[in-house]
């Protein structure tokens, strides 16, 4: 009797499984097909054609887009700086988010202050953020030109030098995003048990021992989330590079994106658009399998 | 109760007597109020004249319009009557299949060849087929400062030539003030100097030539030769400092608060010069001199400008051609100039217009021979955004004339 109870209730179980499934699966299934799964075929469907969007599909080309893009100086430009922020990110911001982290961790009136002022610029948007760093580059009446005051520079616009923009996009970009990773490793930080470095501390570890031998093995999930979205952020770079440069001087400071957005939209040219597009993908899906296997398992 | 019969009898009625009138939709992007005073106006006159007939009448940022057009005209909610720029967006819509062909409907092709100048219907001519028509049009040309001419003693009516126009500059320089402001950063006022040295050079019947459906591009040597007149000029250090990160606004506001003694620039810029100057009252002593001619070139009375006006999606009703051909009507054009204050595209128009530059404007487009639309505009959104690149990369001394000219030609293949 008891056994045939158990039975029917292990039946019942696996039977609300299936009514969950059916319920709660196929909404979630019906939007990611149509919002992320379609058009993804859609856009490698349109690489193959020349399209400006309008009327019918219908110059096939094969493969002239990919061609016509892997011989574009202009996207390896782009590619290269996406390259270099992220690069950047991971050498300069995060160490930095690091530091500022491991300085301003504990709870204390005068550390959020500091926490909040360096948080203050991830909360602005990244347009905004553009605006004003404009201002602060221009070489005629922002910050800027009280610099080039003292190199006797009057005028040098560093937005319009085509050696020198992009490490000023650079800078806006380090200043605007590692409030955010210094959040990340202050939550990693603040969850540490006291009992721990309380040990360490008996056992005679230095503070610098502490940081580089419990703190930050201890932290290193949040690192590893850090770097994801540094990384994932470097590729989608966009909104502030439109609105300090525009991609200019000469189109030598696009990202990827702002390059598909330039010459795939701008220019009404969907079907090379949309290569680019799959390209980009490409690269975020490699990155981030690569990534799944090898980084952010270990913490499992 | 039958008072209430009837009210009830009356309420289901009245809308199916005003259903009776045909709808004929009409987009524009006009954000200006006097223009859209006009636009009001033309609709309220040529409602009156067509009772059956109600335009609804829809506006669209500029922006916003230019994003959805494509997904508009493939949708049921495709306007009927729709602003679009003349010349190659125009002709890439014409090739799509997305608008109506008008040419024999309700003569449409005749009454608007008898009311429109030739100069601004010729860019909305394909294959001898008519599927909009213009309503606007604009030159650009050289505003200038005249207490600045007058400091370094230069008289506008002596620049003539180009070589007129350097020497004019030099004077400038030597006199210590910034010869011309130019918003570099948006690479389109530095076509303005490309493209008037091309076309003054080489005229725009060769350049029509050149750019025809499965035409050579930009093989012929006047593209290298205009594009080192443009090097050498740009040499010559005539902008000010760092024109390449100037915006249009920046620009306008430069040469408003009296800084720079030229720009070259639409009729928009009177406006422009005044909105972003510091003290917001600009240049006062303004004037206004065309585009210098090249002494041996073959384009001397040719000018650049734009020609904008009305188009007709592909599923309108014939109906729509009426209110379209009232928008190019001497009737019509003459409410437009009247109150939008604009240089409207029909004939014989310049007694209508108050503003003494655009008076001057459409004397002078009367008086060119040919008309070349701006090239980023005609040249299509891709090309043309590439003579735009190419205007700032020699600009900027990114390239020399003869890797833009390979540039320019690489796009072309591509098209």
């Amino acid at each position: 009797m008891k056994v045939n109870k158990m039975a029917s209730r292990r039946q019942w179980n696996i039977k609300e499984k299936w009514i969950t499934l059916w319920l709660f699966l196929p909404p979630v299934l019906m939007l990611f097909t149509f919002f992320v799964i379609l058009p993804m075929i859609e856009a490698s469907y349109y690489s193959f054609f020349r399209w400006n969007g309008f009327g019918a599909l219908n110059r096939f080309i094969g493969f002239k887009n990919y061609h016509y893009l892997l011989t574009d100086p202009i996207f390896y430009r782009s590619l290269m700086n996406s390259m270099l922020i992220i690069v950047v990110s991971l050498l300069i911001q995060l160490p930095l988010a690091l530091l500022a982290a491991l300085l301003i961790y504990k709870n204390h009136w005068s550390n959020t202050v500091f926490r909040l002022i360096f948080f203050l610029p991830f909360m602005l948007a990244e347009i905004a953020t553009g605006m004003i760093w404009r201002f602060i580059y221009d070489g005629q009446n922002g910050a800027f030109a009280t610099i080039n005051r003292w190199f006797n520079q009057d005028g040098y616009q560093i937005l319009g030098d085509s050696q020198w923009a992009f490490s000023a996009i650079l800078i806006t970009i380090v200043w605007k995003y590692f409030g955010f990773h210094m959040m990340i490793y202050i939550a990693g930080l603040q969850n540490i048990n006291n009992e721990v470095l309380e040990a360490s501390v008996m056992d005679g570890a230095s503070p610098i021992k502490q940081v580089f031998h419990i703190k930050i093995p201890l932290i290193y999930s949040s690192i590893a989330l850090s770097i994801f979205f540094s990384v994932l952020g470097a590729l989608q770079a966009f909104d502030l590079i439109i609105a300090l440069t525009g991609g200019g001087p000469s189109h030598r400071t696009h990202s990827l994106v702002s390059y598909l957005y330039e010459f795939g939209l701008v220019r009404r040219k969907i079907g090379y658009g949309s290569s680019i597009g799959v390209v980009l993908f490409i690269f975020s899906i490699s990155f981030a399998l690569i990534y799944q296997r090898y980084a952010l398992r270990r913490d499992r | 109760m039958k008072k209430f019969i009837t009210i009830m009898i009356a309420t289901f009625l009245l809308p199916l007597a005003a259903s009776s009138q045909e709808v004929v939709t009409f987009l524009h992007i006009e954000a200006a109020k006097e223009t859209r005073q006009a636009l009001k106006q033309m609709i309220t006159d040529f409602e009156r004249q067509n009772p059956n007939i109600k335009i609804e009448e829809k506006f669209m940022d500029n922006e916003a319009f230019k994003s959805k057009l494509s997904t508009m005209l493939h949708s049921k909610d495709a306007p009927d009557v729709f602003y679009v720029w003349g010349g190659g967006s125009y002709k890439e819509l014409v090739r799509s299949g997305v608008l109506k062909d008008i040419t024999n409907i309700h003569n449409s092709f005749d009454i608007i060849n008898q009311n429109v100048s030739p100069a601004a219907l010729e860019a909305f001519i394909v294959n001898g087929k008519i599927y909009g028509a213009p309503y606007q049009v604009t030159e650009v040309g050289f505003w200038y400062n005249m207490d600045l001419f007058a400091k370094a003693g230069i008289k506008a009516e002596d620049i003539q030539t180009w070589d007129d126009f350097l020497q004019a500059c030099e004077n400038l320089k030597q006199a210590g003030i910034t010869p011309i402001a130019v918003a570099g950063a948006d690479k389109w006022p530095l076509h303005f100097y490309w493209a008037n040295l091309l076309v003054k050079l080489a005229g725009k019947p060769a350049l029509m030539e050149a750019w025809k459906e499965g035409g050579d591009g930009f093989t012929d040597d006047v593209f290298l030769a205009a594009s080192q007149l443009y090097v050498d000029f740009i040499h010559k250090d005539y902008f000010q400092k760092g024109f390449l990160t100037t915006t249009q606004n920046e620009g306008d506001g430069y040469f408003g608060d009296g800084k720079a003694a030229m720009i070259l620039m639409g009729d928009w810029l009177e406006s422009n010069q005044r909105s972003f100057a510091v003290d917001g009252i600009g240049v006062v002593n303004l004037g206004y001199f065309k585009f210098p001619y090249i002494k041996d070139g073959k384009g001397k009375n040719d000018t650049i400008g734009g020609i904008n006006g009305w188009a007709i999606s592909k599923n309108a009703s014939d109906t729509a051609t009426l209110w379209l051909q009232y928008l190019a009507s001497l009737e019509g054009q003459k409410t437009f100039a009247q109150i939008a204050g604009l240089i409207p595209a029909a004939k014989g128009m310049k007694a209508h217009i108050n503003n003494p530059y655009k008076k001057q404007i459409a004397e002078n487009i009367e008086a060119a021979d040919n008309v070349q639309i701006f090239l980023d505009q005609d040249l299509g959104s891709d090309i043309g955004r590439v003579v735009n690149d190419i205007s700032a990369d020699l600009a900027g001394t990114h390239a020399t004339p003869k890797q833009a000219v390979e540039k320019l030609q690489k796009a072309w293949d591509f098209k």
